[in-house]
């Protein structure tokens, strides 16, 4: 049994209520689709959480002002805490991990590996 | 201040140590697992940077990640609304490595380095990550900066400023419209493996005529005069996690994509053109627009980002003359993010100055392993394998020698080279004025098809007089002609008709006086040699050039396709064994092939390796 199950039908009916199309392709556009980004932007920060209030208030300042992804954050955050990895010391020796080529069949799955 | 850079779990792992802001080592996890494109945390590379510098874990005062995952987790889920009632494969495909990897990745560090309550961790935007490589290697105190890659969080390009410490992204084109994503969904559709046969794309390219180009701009394209474009998603299933084009995409293309490994028709050569002199008019529109808008002062243009291994463009962007410099990060697709995040960290967390370095910091890109002599001679005596150890002076003629003798060379010496391409240090070399090396190079060593260049290898001061580029290109980035009167006349497009389109007869064909890194339209991707960067090879080079009057010789990897690029003597050995190569060169020992004992395996080595 899938230990995310739950949490996956909840994001499956979350995507069905908020579905917005990806293809804007027919929308007129002037004359570029550059995005101008803000020139004092951070793009470096600390990161690093143990707890469920910890990740909210990194979630919750990214979305801030952000209503779908507010109706999500609850099973976001269950599900984050639910994947923990228990703690094991990884050494060279035991990285034994599947490696992408072993897993993914014929598609290149790195490319929608979000 | 000891910075760790790591790039891992998408594809490509890497690690890079920058010690006080300077690049100390950095390596590929592929090399040491012999797993290509591993995505895995990259245990051993790590292991591998700290040795270098001879540190232990705890001397590592930050750890910093390429990408920032709140970033991918954000577009995940808005993957997943745009995806809506078709959301299942996307949620699926991805759920196990944001949830339990990408998003707990501080965790993961934690498992390999322990724990360290004075041990920072960051995470650093992914395209800054790739601005940061290309701009603070690179020999310029400013310089413009274009990222293009397939996708990192949201950005799929980037234009942005460098001056000394500081990096300022301008603007950028988000997800889902890449230019990487494009390229990829052309080379899926034509047969090959997105990413490792991208290449191989753009080297089919000259065999065809751009016969899709209109076809493209019109029904897949909406280019604006600055480069910017938006795709039509109507042909295209990545955003929906299921593969890269779909029916819609195959019916403007006459027929289902190509099966991989099949025979390649003219239609896959001619979408080859096509795609190649769209990507190209993209790229060449971007820069235009980024000197105009930014760089009405600055002479300099720096890359990075997977496209920007996209060597033939480059030759193009460098012939425009729009920017007077370009340097370009020799990792630039993700393994160079370890990289540039890493001194991203070092200048603006740590707060280190940057020190340009001439002619880069980059260092050849020779920044991994090496082996000594020592510990080469005693890994062949307990093997019991036969060498024999050259005094320095002798040993360039020795191996130029062999290689005028059209013997095929297994070269492995030095550091390891950081990024796609072999330099020298773990190459296949040979000579390029034979005619029949090609063929046999691809048939019998490398065990790829038969359509694919080789690249050349130039004494740097001998460049101009084989190419048409009067300028350095240490990296093998830059795709330029052979020079007129060096080439022989052909009909590539009469040929092809004659030959049904076998382009085994076509490569046969000898097109200059260096066949063998004389690609059909008579281009070329060109390292030049230093005697400063790499003396060794550069010696191999001169006394090749003594013996026989020419400065080219065939450089390609020492590997077998499908397999990662070899990075310890076992590995050469084993490669050396299993393919045609008549002689391998481990530092100053060389083994003759037929000197060595029978190689038995028990299993067929070949299955180990993916085709790429």
């Amino acid at each position: 049994m899938d230990k995310n199950e739950k949490e996956k039908k909840l994001l499956k009916e979350w995507a069905k209520s908020s579905y917005k199309s990806g293809n804007s392709f027919h929308e007129s556009c002037n004359e570029s689709y550059f995005v101008k980004r803000e020139q004092d932007e951070k793009y470096i920060w600390e990161y690093g959480f143990e707890s469920v209030p910890e990740i909210r208030d990194l979630l919750e300042a990214q979305w801030k002002e952000e209503k779908d992804m507010e109706e999500i954050l609850t099973v976001i955050l269950v599900t984050a805490i639910k994947n923990k990895p228990k703690w094991k010391v990884v050494s060279d020796e035991d990285s034994s991990e599947k490696s992408i080529s072993e897993s993914v069949g014929e598609l290149p799955m790195y490319i929608y590996n979000f | 201040m000891n910075v760790l850079g790591i790039s891992a779990l998408y594809h490509d792992s890497a690690a890079t140590l920058v010690s006080n802001g300077n690049i100390v080592a950095a390596a590929q996890e592929e090399r040491f697992t012999r797993v290509k494109h591993d995505q895995r945390m990259p245990v051993h590379a790590i292991t591998y940077c700290l040795k270098e510098a001879d540190l232990s874990k705890k001397d590592v005062d930050i750890v910093v990640f390429y990408d920032n995952p709140l970033y991918t987790l954000d577009r995940y889920l808005k993957n997943i609304a745009m995806a809506g009632d078709d959301s299942e494969e996307v949620i699926e495909r991805s759920f196990d490595s944001m949830f339990s990897d990408k998003l707990w990745i501080h965790k993961k560090v934690e498992q390999i380095l322990g724990e360290n309550p004075h041990r920072k961790f960051l995470m650093c935007e992914h395209h800054i990550s790739h601005a940061a490589s290309a701009f603070y290697p690179s020999p310029y105190e400013k310089a413009v900066i274009l990222t293009l890659d397939g996708v990192g969080e949201w950005a799929t390009t980037t234009i942005g400023v460098g001056e000394e410490e500081k990096i300022t992204i301008m603007e950028e084109m988000r997800f889902p419209h890449s230019l990487g994503l494009l390229y990829s969904a052309f080379t899926y559709f034509c047969g090959f493996k997105v990413n490792s046969g991208d290449y191989k794309f753009m080297g089919l390219a000259p065999y065809g005529e751009p016969v899709y180009e209109d076809l493209i701009r019109t029904k897949l394209l909406d280019i604006k005069e600055d480069g910017s474009f938006q795709m039509n998603m109507e042909y295209f299933d990545y955003q929906y996690g299921r593969a890269m084009t779909n029916e819609r995409f195959a019916d403007l293309f006459g027929g289902p994509r190509r099966e991989p490994e099949s025979r390649i028709t003219k239609r896959e050569m001619d979408m080859a053109a096509s795609a190649q002199k769209v990507v190209e008019d993209i790229i060449l529109k971007m820069v235009r627009h980024a000197k105009e808008v930014y760089g009405e002062r600055i002479d300099n243009l720096v890359m990075a980002g997977g496209v920007a291994l996209n060597c033939v463009a480059n030759g193009k962007i460098k012939n425009s003359g729009i920017f007077k410099n370009i340097w370009i990060q020799p990792a630039a697709g993700d393994a160079g993010g370890s990289l540039g995040c890493a001194l991203y960290a070092s200048y603006n967390y740590a707060s280190i100055k940057r020190k340009v370095c001439r002619p880069d910091a980059q260092k050849g890109s020779y920044l991994g392993p090496k082996f000594s002599s020592e510990e080469i001679r005693k890994y062949c005596t307990e093997s019991q394998y036969p060498y024999h150890q050259i005094e320095q002076e002798e040993l360039y003629e020795a191996v130029a020698k062999e290689l005028a003798g059209e013997k095929v060379i297994g070269l492995f010496h030095g550091r390891m080279e950081f990024g796609p391409r072999a330099l020298g240090n773990r190459s296949i070399i040979a000579d390029a004025r034979s005619e029949t090396m090609q063929v046999k190079l691809n048939q019998k060593v490398k065990f790829r098809e038969s359509f694919r260049p080789f690249a050349p290898s130039v004494l740097k001061e001998d460049v101009s007089e084989y190419f048409e580029l009067d300028d350095d290109s240490p990296y093998m980035l830059l795709v330029e002609n052979v020079r007129k009167e060096r080439r022989n006349d052909s009909r590539l497009k009469e040929d092809l008709e004659r030959y049904d389109y076998n382009m085994l007869d076509i490569v046969k064909q000898s097109r200059s006086d260096i066949p063998a890194v004389t690609h059909v339209d008579y281009s070329a991707r060109i390292q030049t040699v230093s005697e400063e960067t790499n003396p060794y090879y550069y010696n191999v080079i001169k006394e090749f050039k003594n013996l026989t009057g020419c400065s080219v010789i065939v450089n390609t990897s020492f590997n077998v396709r499908g397999e990662p690029i070899v990075c310890t003597p076992k590995d050469a050995y084993e490669c050396f064994m299993r393919t045609d190569m008549d002689v391998l060169v481990l530092e100053d020992c060389i083994l003759y092939k037929d000197e060595q004992p029978e190689w038995v395996e028990t299993d067929d080595w070949k299955k180990r390796y993916e085709l790429d």
